[in-house]
């Protein structure tokens, strides 16, 4: 029974995203333009090939690396409040974000070798070298709790560092911001390569170490009681966990709520193991990212909304109005 | 500026002739003569200026559009948008700008945003950056503004299509 409601889910998920992906490459500067009018503009042919279409696809494939990162994490850390940036991944992407920012100002060598490291090399060599130091605090993955109080801590204290960095040049903080905020704007066709490679093999990865997740739901000594050879497995999740939130938030910035949010939306949807609840986590934070992205840009076009903003409102206004249900009923 | 400039006048205790306004036809001139430098190709050109990463662009109504209509090229944001709008991306592609000018602290290659490396602007290379000694001129509204529009001007004779 619950087999049959999750393909029905999954199936409902990816066409809503095939619609959206429909929709996105209509949506931009000017709001709404439909397909078949742009077809004999070359320019109009080069906006959707090259800016909207991978736009879309990447804001679904970043927001489906998010939603699967969600769910690893509240399974890894039995904590429904987990969400991917809890190894310290967020505030290390920001500060390498700020590093790079703040080194353009410098000196024009260092600005040279910034455009080409980039801003999305930066962040995401920070966000490794952030989880890497929360791994180095923790000694090693074994004890939840520990990795847990050691992502924080990194947390806390990375953050403070770009902090002082955006203080002490003032110029960077809008840039700075609007990176904090996220952002679907940047995505070419290469992140939009990147992502699907690592979402493939992350997908692969939450598949085969669900079994794991499935156990440590029930406890860790229940989990080691049935066998389940908990230290390798654990170090594969978190690595899944690692490289799928670094590569999102490398190319988008860091987008609110959707890692959080998806696992749960799809709990509430269907009772599902966890090999099923990670695919299925992929699909929704696809769904919610590519929304987002879309309203981003339509809401009041040609400007634009940070699209972070938005997946909060939408999927904390959907957890709202779901716990309101159920409470009434 | 101007008004920033009398308030700081009375504060001090000079006199508005002696003082700002003294300062605000400095300015003035300064950015008449940056427009009168210009060669005639420039005339009328479409511009785009970024002034950080986001896209966030100069609009019509902000003080370096203004200094931009001055210098009598055609900004493509209009002032409808706001002095400083975070635009999409693909705003600039469909306004097609003949130059483009990226204020240091935009932080990004031109052409680095999806699609743009197809602008023409980008292709010919009508691009413009600034130093970031030039870039805190530029980007700060005050005295220095008459230098700020010579900067501008300097650039948009040197890179601008002819």
């Amino acid at each position: 029974m619950t087999s049959r409601r999750s393909i029905w889910l999954a199936a409902a998920l990816i066409a809503l995203a095939l619609a959206l992906l429909a929709l996105g490459v209509c949506v931009g500067s000017t709001g709404f333009g439909s397909l078949l009018a742009l077809h004999e503009d070359p320019v109009a042919r080069q906006i959707v090939w090259d800016i909207r279409l991978p736009r879309t696809l990447g804001a679904w494939l970043a927001g489906a690396l998010l939603g699967l990162a969600g769910a690893v994490a509240q399974g890894l850390f039995r904590n429904p409040l987990a969400d991917p940036y809890l190894l310290g991944s967020a505030s290390g992407a920001a500060l390498g974000g700020a590093l790079a920012m703040a080194a353009f100002g410098v000196s024009p060598a260092a600005a040279q070798w910034m455009a080409r490291v980039g801003i999305t090399g930066a962040a995401f060599a920070g966000a490794a070298v952030a989880v890497l130091l929360t791994l180095l605090l923790a000694r090693g993955v074994q004890h939840g709790l520990r990795l847990l109080l050691a992502g924080v801590i990194v947390g806390v204290v990375l953050g403070a560092v770009k902090d002082l960095i955006a203080i002490a040049s003032a110029d960077i903080l809008q840039a700075l911001q609007g990176f904090m905020l996220g952002t679907t704007g940047l995505l070419g066709w290469s992140a939009c390569g990147l992502m699907a490679g690592v979402l493939a093999a992350c997908l692969l990865g939450g598949w085969l170490l669900a079994p794991v997740l499935d156990g440590l739901a029930l406890g860790e000594d229940t989990a080691a009681s049935l066998g389940l050879p908990l230290p390798a497995m654990r170090a594969a999740l978190v690595a899944v966990l690692a490289l799928a939130t670094g590569a999102a938030v490398a190319q988008t910035g860091l987008i609110a709520f959707v890692g959080l949010a998806a696992p749960h939306l799809v709990r509430s949807l269907v009772k599902t193991p966890h090999a099923r609840l990670v695919l299925l986590s992929a699909l929704m934070g696809g769904l919610l990212l590519a929304a987002a992205d879309l309203l981003a840009r339509w809401l009041i076009a040609p400007q634009e909304l940070p699209v972070g903003v938005l997946t909060a409102v939408l999927g904390g206004g959907y957890l709202l109005w779901l716990m309101h249900r159920r409470g009434a009923r | 500026v101007r008004r920033v400039l009398g308030t700081l006048s009375d504060l001090l205790g000079v006199p508005r002739a002696q003082g700002s306004d003294r300062l605000w036809r400095e300015i003035d001139a300064g950015v008449m003569a940056a427009a009168q430098s210009l060669p005639p190709y420039v005339h009328g050109k479409r511009v785009y200026f970024e002034v950080s990463r986001g896209p966030y662009a100069a609009g019509e109504s902000s003080f370096i559009g203004e200094t931009l209509t001055r210098l009598g090229v055609r900004n493509v944001v209009p002032a409808s948008l706001g002095p400083f709008p975070r635009l999409n991306p693909e705003f600039v592609v469909r306004a097609r700008p003949d130059v483009m000018f990226l204020a240091n602290r935009a932080m990004q290659a031109a052409g680095q945003y999806p699609g743009w490396a197809e602008l023409a602007a980008v292709r010919g290379g009508h691009v413009c950056t600034f130093s970031a000694e030039a870039g805190d001129v530029i980007a700060r509204p005050g005295p220095r503004m008459a230098e700020a529009a010579r900067l501008i001007a300097q650039c948009l004779a040197d890179k601008s299509p002819r």
